[in-house]
């Protein structure tokens, strides 16, 4: 059908084109010469067992919704390297948006942070977060 | 499109509707596009890697087109002009699946790069927002697979219709809700009320079809004066607007008819108007008994209220002033629109030659045979029956209107003639097939798809 086919041809073409747009858009934000982030080297210095407590908790606490370690979550926030930049009493805090936390952070994050103090493997989610260097 | 070799030139009229087709296509792009471009402006943080924003920007686009999807079948007389209606229906059709698939490839290329990102899927545990764009996704398969699949199903055209806007409206806001709720991308307030603003415009245009115009139509109650039997199961039904008041068409436009339903409840349903624009105030429909709505056309009594949303439609003789002559080609109740053509033009005093290929099963049932002949005596106008199951002694055309029907009466110089089809899609793709044959320029061929909701 000449209409019928008309409208396909018309459809496919302007989605082509929002395709190609969405294309760009990711490319605008990611220039082809800077590299892409890379996960920081580890630096193991836990047992791995309480390692692997900590990652799980990770993902088990909804952490990989909003942000990414090693490879693993969002790359929207990248926790690599946390250990490096905060001690071990901000990152308590940022865990579980608490201190000055708890003045920078959205409600929906502080909401999503919540829910972390009553996890048994907190620690070893803090220990896992602090050997990230 | 395949053209001849003699009319390749395009008319100034033809550039024009090009322009406004891309202007329109065009438009659509960047409403579409912009609010997610705006997102790069004043943005913290760099990329997060190329197929993730990629995924993303899918997510924001995907959700765009899926809101504007109402703005296609709002009726905007402005935005379906340079296209027709039936393609604008049709352009929906194939959007929505498109967008639905940018939508499913969203989550599954981050399902694929970071399962963990996405939580967990249980609803119990996972975020509201999360759960939100998961039941958004499920809603707006479900929604497509109901319009697809709404004939087998047996789904009633009244009940589809309600169903489709609920849910579709409910869709959205879920899929709003997912959106502003996981906003990685919508760090600042003004980002946020941009597409809060956006969300809100597509409320505004539910409001504007589901409210503003059910009222507008509402506060101008037609009214039946006549509804008269025709030849092939047909009704013709006379209606006259309220005092002082009269409708405005071009011949070949229709007109969305309620009966016994009050506005608001989204029970219209489009009917070519088959009188001559040239003579008003009320219209004339002439309806088959097909459907479920226009079965019950019969029973409509002398007096009762008629809600009438009209003009629509482009497809007419008025499109091409600078036609040379017409070729009509109907099957069936398709004889409506042209019906009114051919009234209009009479009532002008149209001298230009005009043919008319008329499809049907038996010579009883032909429908306005009569009014064709006196037609034919005040218009320059060949009228060709062409019957399926022809009676005794029939000396005119059989079978169905083919490339030697069209061939035998049409004269061998037709250049500057426009066609205008209307009938059931079968007829309509064999005739345009059989145009093509003939080395008739499809920019010269018009059809009007009156199966299209």
């Amino acid at each position: 059908m000449l209409r019928e086919s008309r409208a396909r041809w018309l459809a496919f073409a302007t989605a082509g084109v929002v395709v190609a747009l969405a294309a760009l858009f990711a490319w605008m934000r990611n220039p082809p010469g800077e590299p892409a982030p890379a996960p920081a080297p580890q630096a193991a210095a836990m047992g791995p067992v309480r390692l692997a407590a900590g990652r799980e908790a990770f993902t088990r606490l909804g952490c990989a919704r909003c942000h990414a370690i090693d490879g693993v979550g969002n790359p929207s926030m990248p926790l690599d390297g946390v250990g490096a930049r905060l001690d071990a009493a901000a990152l308590r805090d940022w865990t579980l948006g608490t201190g000055a936390a708890a003045e920078v952070l959205s409600r929906g994050a502080l909401r999503a942070k919540s829910h972390a103090v009553e996890d048994p493997d907190l620690e070893a989610l803090i220990d896992y977060l602090a050997q990230s260097r | 499109m395949r053209t001849s070799g003699k009319t390749t030139s395009m008319t100034q009229a033809e550039r024009n509707a090009t322009r406004n087709v891309l202007l329109w296509l065009g438009l659509y792009v960047a409403v579409v596009t912009l609010p997610l471009f705006a997102l790069l402006a004043d943005s913290r943080g760099g990329g997060r890697g190329w197929a993730w924003d990629f995924s993303m920007a899918l997510g924001y686009v995907g959700l765009a087109m899926l809101g504007l999807q109402l703005a296609l079948t709002a009726r905007l007389r402005r935005a379906t002009a340079p296209f027709g209606i039936d393609i604008v229906y049709y352009f929906h059709r194939y959007l929505a699946l498109l967008a639905l698939a940018l939508v499913l490839a969203h989550w599954l290329i981050l399902r694929g790069m970071s399962p963990a990102a996405l939580g967990a899927a249980d609803p119990r545990t996972a975020a509201a927002h999360m759960t939100a764009g998961r039941l958004a996704l499920a809603l707006f398969v479900l929604v497509s697979v109901l319009s697809l699949a709404r004939r087998a199903l047996k789904l009633e055209y009244d009940r589809w219709r309600m169903l489709h806007a609920a849910l579709a409206t409910l869709a959205l806001a879920l899929a709003l809700w997912h959106l502003v709720g996981s906003g990685h991308y919508l760090d600042n307030p003004w980002k946020r009320a941009l597409w809060l603003a956006y969300g809100g415009c597509w409320l505004g245009l539910i409001g504007y079809v589901r409210l503003f115009r059910p009222w507008r139509v509402s506060r101008s109650p037609w009214r039946v004066a006549a509804v008269r039997p025709e030849r092939g199961r047909v009704w013709t039904l006379e209606l006259q607007p309220p005092p002082g008041q009269a409708l405005r068409f071009a011949p070949g436009q229709f007109a969305w008819l309620s009966l016994r339903a009050s506005p608001y409840a989204m029970k219209e349903h489009p009917f070519s108007i088959a009188s001559s624009a040239e003579r008003g105030p009320g219209i004339e429909l002439s309806i088959k008994a097909l459907g479920d709505f226009s079965t019950g056309i019969k029973d409509t009594v002398v007096g009762e209220t008629a809600w009438v949303d009209a003009p629509y439609g482009t497809f007419g003789v008025d499109r091409h002033p600078e036609a040379a002559g017409f070729v009509f080609i109907a099957g069936g109740i398709g004889i409506a629109p042209l019906l009114s053509m051919l009234r209009t033009l009479a009532d002008r005093r149209d001298r230009r030659p005009l043919w008319l290929f008329y499809g049907n099963r038996v010579w009883e049932r032909v429908a306005f045979r009569e009014e064709l002949e006196r037609l034919a005596q005040v218009l320059d106008l060949h009228v060709v029956h062409v019957l399926l199951e022809p009676p005794p002694g029939w000396t005119g055309d059989q079978g169905y209107i083919t490339t030697e029907v069209l061939a035998r009466h049409l004269p061998p110089q037709h250049d500057g003639f426009e066609v205008l089809i209307c009938g059931p899609l079968a007829m309509t793709l064999s005739a345009e097939r059989s145009l093509a044959a003939l080395n008739v320029p499809a920019a010269r061929v018009h059809s009007e798809i009156f199966d299209w909701v």
